[in-house]
């Protein structure tokens, strides 16, 4: 690609990294406000992300008209989270819910309706799930595309396929960012006044069937690079997965356990059924509420691994639910990844990637404010890439990711705004963007190296094992990052991209290589086992030490940790029972431990 | 492969599997090898030009190549920007979907961009010379391209500045002259030589040009107004349009009536007619054969006459010019009852029991123009109605070496796109014919194949109207502008298919269930429990 860069620079007031649902309502409201929006996405604004997968449901708080109480939805929400959430944040998101519901209505977007009402708890739940909130959903497929042209039309400048690379910071300052096109290869600098990272969590490794392998993380890693804080890290891989899980998975798929896919069939079998969405599926088992419990003992490699869907031998009843199931969506893909209800077989799910790739993530960048500015000054986070708040120790709730990105995006606006009317003015610093530039394009004007899809693939067989990801251990932890640290040092910064494409892969591998060392260094740092993070050697939740939250910075090459404790109110209520406490019974040690601190 | 297949008989090239692909696999070939993939504005277009691949091209923010890509079509965007009726438009699948993309307002933006560009001096590489005979569009394309293709040009023209109808007859409110003069100045800083003042036939004959340059290429256009022949049509302030609006864009100022008829229904009548209202002209009438809804002229003309209070009085033809005292009083017209037989021939009935006078002191003919061949060879072979005949694809005349095109030809449909097309399409037989190349080789006439245009599948969002300095597009309004088109007849193509991650949603996307995805590893999977 040598000598072909071609370059543009633009220039705006608000930048928005990511087109996501986050993205697009930051857009929109910076735009009502007057400010001139740039849109970027590394895909194509209103096709892409998290939102356009998503099946449409958004937590939908109406105390007036269906008298929802908001602390029991929100104790609710805290208890799923494990008590890392941020009640407040949850608050506003529910508060705020109906004020974006109408937002939605005067732009058009469409929702299911059951006889001429909200059709509540969606279309696509095969059973009411027992739950003391509501769920609407838009019409999935079309709102993120109606979202788009509604930003094309308020005269918002969208820019698809700009795979953004790195923010741009001067005098402490973010003032923009830089990227190029994935098609044509042509390097973008953006020069704004406010920077919103909007990217979406940080969880994906690239492994085969499933569709979230564009949260590489890139906004995350573009501003723990810049210098601000993150946190979360340890948590952010996971949605479903629990200790429980994880726990007895291990305990029936290792030897002894038995590799025994009809046990792990009757491990699971708790009603476990696929739904299929948008051209993916995700079994859950609906009496529990516990989103996929069978995710947790997954591994990359492929029909190898313990999980498997044994349709021979179904119990009768999960066969009827499955049946049930696909006629009334009346899909065929399920057979096209393998799982053939009708027909038999059995299915070898394709593992760990299922837990590894998260509908929100805990993770992000640190909000400092509710209007969601970053600790840098200039850089603002919405919607999954600042999730930390949102999500707690584990998959923050359904209907929680949409609804989180509107609210945020809003915040972040008028963030965004506030900012810019009181932010000194700067002319753009010519070394400083030189110096990005030969960052970002280092992979494009090589004349040779290493492959990324190559380097991608050693990442997964390394991190992605679950008994390196999921089933922590520090000793393990310990093997692992030296490895990924060697490919960090040694190997991503040789990846060379023969064309825009590659250029893209070489800087996604680069950032999910960085991914997976926080990860890593943030689950050794957490020596407790809570929501999806969990410690062989700790296998306990430690309320007294690690009911906070874990904050990581660069300084000087260097990460530095910081502990922030949850205020106190966000804590459990002991006064109640232990089971009532958290979201499941845990293994024996873990309940003794959780009883003790109980009755001091 | 997960993703394997694009059905390519299917595929109307949408582009929704690009778009929606989160990883990137896709790219759409806005320019497939099958030549018969016309969209369906290609098949508008005159000159082919091809809309989808510019509109890709902007939407991807690379207006250069953009422009590039149009200059391989038409020599001066810039020009068609301002003054082309578009037919393209009323043809544009999105009509189906919300309204026509606005192409023409594209075309201008990405002109305008570059517009002040410098030429770079052109090599010439071959030593034989040729000749452009005319400057209007036709000429000036075909200079441009033979240049291009490394030729030394020149250009003769017998009016004193060169443009053709450009200069003199496309009113000035329509064409900037400026802009006119920046692409003649393009030209010469090519390298291209004008020699102005010259009449070929008259100052120098056919005969003695084709020694010093064995191509020569006729683009002399209509020069002659034709007028109706009634009694009365001689009197003094009886005028052609054409002549009428050339002596006001030469600047001769000529004198303005109080009352002016003009008769006419097409573009030029609607030039003229606003022309003198303009230049205070107190009443302006046009009187025209056809019913309004009939009329050629484009709406957007019959809407901004109307609306500059030019009153229309259709469904008329001229009985006689009125006068007195050898000058012009007024007309007397009658009911036109049909204006084309059942064929499509003009062939006009009236009812004389209905009809109507106007009052004038200038009755302005805007009812065609005739070819003007004084001093042309003989053995020029020329059609019924007085028209030049020239072979469609290649542009050859009945004599070796000269090529024609433009309105002086019979069968061009009389617009500058037109004109520009021609003038194209010459300068690649000239070219061949100066090499010894078989002309018409490769050329075929492109049979269209119209495509299946995505329209359920498009999200509909309203036409946007330029609201930047001048009524051009602003860089943000031309990209949403863009971004409507729906790339019909291109082709998306499997380009990193190793990156496929199985998500299927290309396959759910499509709207033509073009697309199959198989699974990762096709059959049963053998696990280690099953083989034990
Ligand atoms: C299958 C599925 C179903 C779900 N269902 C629901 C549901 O029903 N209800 C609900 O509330 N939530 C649901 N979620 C979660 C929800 O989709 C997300 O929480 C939410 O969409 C996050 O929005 P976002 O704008 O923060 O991020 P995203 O929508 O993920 O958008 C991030 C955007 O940033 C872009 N991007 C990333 N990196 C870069 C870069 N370097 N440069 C430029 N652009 C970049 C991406 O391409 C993407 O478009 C679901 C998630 C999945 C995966
Ligand atoms: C009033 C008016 C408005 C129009 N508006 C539009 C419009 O909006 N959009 C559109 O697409 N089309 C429009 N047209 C039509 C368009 O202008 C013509 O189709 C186009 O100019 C034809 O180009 P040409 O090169 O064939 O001929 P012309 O433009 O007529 O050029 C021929 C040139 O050859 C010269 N010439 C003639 N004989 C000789 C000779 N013997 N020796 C040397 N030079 C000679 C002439 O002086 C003239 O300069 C309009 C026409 C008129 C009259
Ligand atoms: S299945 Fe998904 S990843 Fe594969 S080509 Fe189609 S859209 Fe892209």
């Amino acid at each position: 690609m040598k000598n072909e860069i071609k370059e543009t620079r633009l220039t705006t007031d608000v930048l928005v990294i990511g087109g996501g649902i986050a993205g697009m309502f930051c857009a929109i409201k910076a735009r009502e406000q007057g400010a001139d929006v740039i849109l970027l996405d590394k895909n194509y604004v209103g096709r892409s992300g998290g939102t356009h997968y998503a099946e449409g449901d958004i937590q939908f708080f109406r105390p007036k008209t269906r008298g929802h109480v908001l602390k029991d939805w929100v104790d609710k929400l805290s208890k799923d989270n494990e008590y890392l959430n941020d009640r407040k944040w949850h608050e506003t998101i529910l508060e705020e819910s109906e004020e974006r519901y109408n937002d939605l209505l005067e732009w058009g977007i469409k929702f299911y309706e059951k006889d001429g009402e909200l059709m509540v708890d969606g279309p696509h739940r095969f059973n009411p799930i027992p739950r003391m909130y509501e769920i609407i959903s838009m019409r999935n497929r079309e709102y993120a595309p109606s979202l788009r042209a509604k930003c094309l039309q308020d005269g918002i400048r969208v820019y698809d396929r700009i795979m953004t690379c790195e923010l741009l910071k001067q005098d402490g300052r973010v003032v923009g960012a830089m990227g190029f096109h994935t098609t044509t290869g042509k390097l973008y600098t953006i020069i704004a006044k406010a920077t919103v990272m909007c990217t979406g969590p940080g969880t994906a490794y690239k492994v085969r069937a499933m569709n979230t392998d564009y949260w590489t993380g890139d906004g995350i890693l573009m501003a723990y690079r810049a210098g601000a804080e993150i946190s979360g890290m340890e948590f952010r891989q996971s949605t479903g997965g629990t200790m429980k899980t994880v726990y007895e998975a291990r305990k029936k798929t290792y030897p002894g356990g038995g590799l025994d896919g009809q046990k792990l069939l009757e491990m699971t079998a708790d009603y476990p059924y696929c739904t299929i969405q948008s051209g993916w599926f995700w079994p859950q088992i609906t009496h529990t509420n516990e989103p996929v419990k069978w995710w947790g003992a997954g591994e990359i490699h492929e029909g190898k691994g313990p999980v498997y869907c044994d349709f021979d031998n179904m119990d009768e009843k999960l066969r009827e639910h499955h049946e049930e199931y696909f006629e009334r969506v009346g899909d065929a893909e399920p057979a096209k990844i393998g799982f053939d209800v009708f027909n038999g077989g059995k299915a070898h799910y394709p593992s760990a990637r299922q837990e590894l790739n998260t509908p929100i993530g805990g993770s992000g960048i640190w909000p400092v404010d509710e209007f969601c500015a970053s600790t840098l000054p200039g850089l603002f986070a919405a919607g999954g890439g600042c999730a930390t708040r949102v999500s707690g120790a584990k998959y923050g709730g359904m209907g929680l990711g949409l609804n989180s990105g509107m609210v945020t995006g809003t915040h972040a606006a008028k963030g965004a705004i506030d900012y810019i009317r009181s932010a000194p003015d700067f002319v753009p610093d010519e070394a400083m963007i030189e110096k990005v530039r030969n960052v970002v394009t280092a992979a494009a004007v090589r004349d040779s190296g290493h492959d990324p899809a190559w380097l991608t693939q050693i990442l997964q067989h390394t991190l992605v094992p679950y008994y390196v990801s999921i089933y922590k251990h520090e000793d393990r932890m310990k093997l692992v990052l030296p490895m990924i640290q060697y490919m960090k040092d040694s190997i991503a910064p040789n990846l060379w991209a023969r064309d825009p494409h590659e250029w893209k892969l070489c800087y996604e591998t680069k950032n999910m290589i960085e991914n997976a060392e926080l990860y890593l260094k943030a689950s050794m740092f957490r020596t407790e086992s809570r929501g999806s993070h969990f410690r062989e050697d700790y296998p306990e939740r430690n309320d007294r030490d690690w009911l906070c939250w874990v904050k990581m910075r660069l300084e000087a090459g260097k990460d530095i940790y910081t502990k922030v404790p949850v205020p106190d109110s966000y804590k459990p209520d002991y006064s109640k029972p232990i089971d009532e406490l958290y979201p499941m019974t845990l293994p024996d040690v873990v309940e003794v431990h959780a009883q003790k601190l109980y009755e001091q | 492969m997960p993703i394997s297949k694009i059905n390519k008989d299917l595929c109307n090239g949408c582009g929704l599997c690009v778009d929606t692909c989160p990883e990137d696999v896709f790219r759409l070939n806005t320019q497939p090898i099958e030549k018969e993939l016309l969209s369906p504005c290609a098949t508008g277009c005159p000159a082919s030009l091809s809309v989808r691949r510019y509109s890709y091209l902007v939407e991807m923010d690379e207006t250069e190549e953009a422009y590039e890509l149009m200059r391989e079509y038409i020599p001066f965007p810039a020009i068609t920007g301002r003054v082309c009726p578009h037919p393209c438009e009323a043809k544009c699948a999105r009509c189906e979907v919300d309204s026509a993309v606005n192409i023409n307002c594209l075309e201008r933006y990405i002109a305008d961009k570059y517009l002040h560009e410098k030429a770079e001096p052109r090599k010439v590489i071959y030593l034989a010379k040729a000749a452009v005979i005319g400057s209007g569009p036709a000429g000036l394309s075909c200079a441009y391209y033979l240049s291009r293709k490394g030729y030394a040009v020149t250009v003769f023209e017998k009016r004193e500045l060169p443009g053709g109808m450009l200069r003199y007859g496309i009113p000035a409110f329509r064409l900037d002259k400026e802009v006119l003069d920046i692409e003649i100045q393009y030209l010469k800083d090519m390298g291209v030589t004008f020699k102005t003042g010259v009449a070929i036939g008259t100052d120098i004959t056919l005969e003695e040009l084709q020694k010093e340059y064995p191509a020569v290429f006729l683009a002399v256009g209509t020069q002659i107004s034709r007028k109706v022949k009634t009694e009365g049509s001689d009197l003094a302030g009886v005028v052609g349009a054409f002549d009428y609006l050339t002596a006001v864009n030469a600047g001769q100022e000529p004198a303005t009536p109080e009352k002016a008829v003009v008769i006419g229904g097409g573009n030029v009548a609607m030039d003229a007619a606003m022309t003198l209202k303009k230049r205070g002209a107190e009443k302006v009438t046009v009187i025209c054969l056809e019913k309004k809804e009939e009329m050629p002229a484009f709406d957007k003309e019959i809407e901004a006459a109307l609306s500059e209070g030019i009153e229309l009085v259709c469904g008329y033809g001229p009985a006689r010019v009125t006068g007195t005292e050898g000058k012009v009083s007024g007309i007397d017209v009658i009911a036109c009852t049909r204006v084309n037989d059942l064929t499509g021939k003009f062939a006009p009935l009236y009812d004389e029991t209905v009809n109507l006078h106007v009052d004038a002191d200038m009755i302005c003919f805007a009812v065609g123009q005739g070819v003007d061949l004084t001093g042309m060879p003989e053995g020029l072979a020329v059609s019924p109605s007085g028209m030049l005949q020239a072979d469609k694809l290649t542009k050859a005349t009945s004599l070796a070496g000269v090529f024609a095109g433009g309105d002086a030809v019979s069968a061009s449909d009389g617009s500058v796109a037109a004109a520009f097309a021609a003038g194209k399409e010459a300068a690649e037989s000239m070219d061949r014919y100066l090499r010894g190349a078989d002309v018409r080789e490769g050329r075929v006439d492109a049979t269209v194949r119209l495509m299946n245009p995505p329209k359920a599948s498009v999200p509909k969002y309203p036409r946007t109207e330029p609201t930047g300095k001048d009524g051009v597009y602003t860089d943000n309004e031309a990209r949403v502008e863009a971004q409507r088109c729906m790339t019909c007849g291109s082709r998306a193509e499997i380009t990193y298919p190793q990156d496929c991650m199985v998500c299927l949603y290309c396959e759910r996307e499509c709207p033509q269930k073009a697309i199959t995805v198989t699974p990762d590893r096709p059959g049963k999977r053998i696990a280690p429990w099953d083989l034990a």
